[in-house]
């Protein structure tokens, strides 16, 4: 069995509408990667956890939720906002086809250019991919999408070697977008420098606009909700811990290998679009073949978090790719070369550390915190791989969602979704102050 | 001390702390495994009652609630060989009757088997009912003022009526019910025609609670607990009995030992404990407002349970005939989500 003609197609076609409208939107966007503001509020829209988007629409919608037209244009909104960053980001770090200079040329000389066709491909592919692979927010608002039928029809009983089988066509598909995302990419020259564009009010209002849809309005919504709930929430303080230390400890682990492979793969840039190209399937397909193959392969395996950690280490790779390769374009050339001829004096070599510390250390603890952030709240993988006794934070909340709307939900919610925002951004900025302060001493 | 060797420690720390944890904290080896298909918001706490009472430590996996109950139906099932759970505790009895069916489950005649009456209990003791949820129709007060009238505004407005997916949870069972009493064609012809005409089929019990409490429906299908929780929140809703053939759908949870089990003590004092009155009393007063099936003495039991006990009590739909019905159902709806 594979899912219906009808939900493939619609799912792909929606990914395309929400792709096309992110890549549009994403040199309005893009630039506002130069500001401190910009960098924050586009991290905030990446890392906000489709389960609280999903949980707070589907609540205080519910006119939506009836309206099938509705809750379609609902859940595109609010995957267009989910993508913006991703295709802002990919915009900044595919090279534009002209030179600076040519643009200003061609300025100069009122010459119209047509538009980038390579780059809003390559931006646009992935950005497909991204949106149709999305899960939790499509369950929630129970949208007719591919991950959510795959997945109640496996839970539901759906034979393994079937649901792997039902993945294969979504799969290729998404292998398709990706192999046209690197026919484009492999055009285009590497940058020789990070060329810093001017944000402007129309991407400041794009992203705003998409910050109210899938941040603002949620916490306004959840946060008042909360408060009467967190006595409840404090009752079963214990469970909740060790829900939150199961999803967090198994993201860091994951985080960190994941950044590890990219920094082999950011050297090679083919090569690392190929070790993020079973990341970018999507967590259901990664987690249905770690299934067959712990039941195939590895018995003793199963039931372990070891196939899990895998997937969520395969799934997080691309982010970790895009953020290293990201940081590298941001241009340090001068200061770099000047810690290069320090390090090579025997009394500078601890200054020539520092320093290189600053420019470059620092931002890639950030980015780790952001990797590991975004995979403590994942569901796919976690409901499908996690080992009885071992129910992560994002799983357990994802059921309860399904039965009620309480304050000791949206309190939970607050919760397990927070506490793993203040633990890796204060662990971040302690690894940041240790490492930093040591390298400086 | 390089980046790289730095990204090393690192790895192997958060490795190493990984999986400290998960060998002393997690392990399920001495646990007793129960695969609990009971809403967590309500079963946590009777299990860890039962652990702090018994001191048999015990692990849960829930099911996954999109899926209602299915799930660890069908993780059962595909476990048959290497059966990692001992005990299943199912909101529902026509997947634990499937089970008994297969052979995936291991007799045991218990103070709980024997406590319950024969409409609640397996004749061979694989399985014992207690507790049980209601079908009932869920309505806007102020717009229909009885169950005769919630009956004909589902079938005059199905633009202004919700269900949830037919192929999970309790509304399969509900289902089953009239696959059986009206037959295969009918009761297919009759989904197809109401959703044909804006019937809305959204993701569960819940959300059909949700979306009638709001106003965005008139009428729908629920459950007892979901429609309770409502009511006693006070918005302006009322519940009728859903009835297939004259009798209510009264749905049980069931608790039984699956084959295999290497804890079979610890399993035996769970039946026995979950199918016990002070379970079931404790159910009845819990959120979900579950009506006791066996003897519960002098106990105390909210009016709201008394009432549903009622309904139940003038004649409930058998469910153990339900078991072939329910199968067709799923490869009947299985088959339409494939289409």
């Amino acid at each position: 069995m594979t899912p219906s003609a009808a939900v493939l197609g619609e799912s792909a076609l929606r990914a395309a509408a929400v792709a096309a409208i992110a890549t549009i939107a994403a040199p309005s966007v893009g630039p506002w990667l130069g500001r401190a503001s910009g960098r924050l509020a586009l991290a905030a829209l990446f890392v906000a956890p489709g389960l609280m988007i999903g949980h707070v629409w589907a609540t205080h919608a519910p006119t939506a939720l009836v309206d099938p037209a509705a809750r379609g244009g609902l859940y595109a909104a609010l995957s267009i906002a989910r993508a913006l960053p991703v295709a802002a980001l990919l915009w900044w770090l595919v090279p534009p086809r002209d030179t600076v200079r040519a643009r200003h040329v061609a300025r100069l000389a009122t010459v119209r250019r047509g538009l980038d066709v390579r780059r809003f491909a390559a931006t646009a592919a992935i950005a497909f991919v991204y949106a149709f692979t999305e899960f939790e927010i499509a369950a929630r608002l129970a949208v007719a999408s591919w991950p959510v039928a795959v997945f109640d029809a496996h839970a539901g009983g759906l034979a393994l070697s079937e649901s792997v089988a039902a993945v294969a066509i979504p799969a290729v598909i998404s292998l398709a977008a990706l192999g046209a995302a690197a026919f484009a990419l492999s055009g285009i020259p590497r940058p020789s420098s990070c060329q810093r564009p001017v944000a402007g009010w129309i991407g400041g209002l794009v992203l705003a606009l998409a910050l109210a849809l899938n941040v603002g309005a949620p916490l306004v919504w959840l946060l008042p909700d909360a408060l009467p709930g967190f006595a409840a929430v404090g009752r079963r303080a214990g469970a909740l811990a060790s829900e939150v230390a199961a999803s967090v400890g198994v993201a860091i682990v994951a985080a960190v290998a994941a950044d590890a492979i990219a920094g082999i793969a950011v050297r090679r840039p083919r090569v690392g679009f190929t070790l993020a190209v079973p990341g970018l399937l999507g967590a259901l397909v990664l987690s249905l073949l770690a299934i067959a193959a712990t039941q195939a392969f590895g018995a003793a395996l199963y039931d372990t978090p070891v196939a899990w950690v895998v997937v969520a280490t395969a799934c997080l790779v691309p982010l970790s790719f895009v953020l290293r390769l990201a940081l590298a374009r941001v241009d340090h050339g001068p200061a770099l070369h000047a810690a290069r001829l320090l390090a090579a004096g025997p009394t500078t070599r601890a200054s020539a550390r520092a320093v290189r510390w600053s420019l470059v250390g620092r931002a890639r603890v950030g980015a780790l915190v952001v990797v590991a952030l975004v995979g403590s709240y994942e569901v796919t993988a976690a409901s499908l791989l996690a080992p009885t006794g071992m129910t992560p934070a994002p799983v357990r909340l994802y059921n309860l969602m399904h039965y009620e709307r309480s304050h000791a939900l949206s309190a939970m919610l607050v919760v397990a979704l927070g506490v793993p925002l203040v633990a890796l951004v204060a662990g971040g900025w302690t690894v940041r102050r240790a490492l930093g302060g040591r390298r400086n001493g | 001390m390089g980046e790289r060797s730095l990204a090393g420690v690192a790895f192997v720390t958060a490795v190493t702390a990984l999986a400290a944890a998960w060998w002393f904290v997690w392990r399920t080896d001495d646990a007793l495994v129960v695969y609990c298909a009971h809403d967590a918001v309500f079963a946590e706490s009777i299990l860890r009652d039962f652990e702090r009472e018994t001191g048999h430590r015990v692990a849960i996996r829930f099911d996954t609630e999109a899926t209602k109950s299915l799930g660890l139906t069908e993780l059962i099932r595909r476990e048959r060989e290497h059966p990692r759970a001992d005990v299943f505790w199912n909101n529902q009895a026509l997947g634990t009757m499937q089970l008994a069916r297969e052979g995936l489950l291991e007799p045991y005649r218990g103070a709980g088997w024997s406590r319950m009456v024969p409409q609640w209990r397996d004749p061979d003791a694989r399985w014992v009912g207690f507790g049980a949820r209601l079908r009932v129709w869920i309505v806007r007060a102020d717009r229909i003022a009885d169950a005769d009238a919630a009956a004909r505004a589902f079938a005059e407005r199905p633009d202004r009526a919700a269900i949830a997916k037919p192929r999970f949870g309790t509304t399969l069972t509900h289902f089953a019910a009239r696959w059986h009493a009206r037959g295969a064609d009918a009761t297919a012809a009759w989904l197809d025609d109401w959703r044909a005409r804006g019937g809305r089929v959204v993701a569960g019990n819940a959300v059909v609670r949700d979306v009638v409490v709001s106003g965005a429906c008139d009428v729908g299908w629920t459950d007892t607990d979901d429609a309770s929780v409502a009511l006693e929140a006070g918005a302006p809703i009322a519940m009728y009995p859903l009835t297939v053939g004259g009798r209510v759908v009264c749905i049980p949870n069931t608790v039984a030992i699956v084959r295999g089990t290497r804890r079979r003590a610890a399993a035996e004092a769970l039946v026995d404990y979950l199918a016990s009155a002070a379970v079931e009393v404790a159910l009845a007063h819990g959120r979900a407002r579950q009506v006791p099936l066996g003897p519960t003495g002098d106990a105390s039991i909210p009016a709201v349970v008394e009432r549903l006990r009622d309904w139940c009590a003038r004649g409930a739909v058998d469910l153990h005939a339900l078991v072939d019905a329910r199968l067709a159902c799923l490869e009947h709806l299985g088959d339409e989500d494939a289409r």
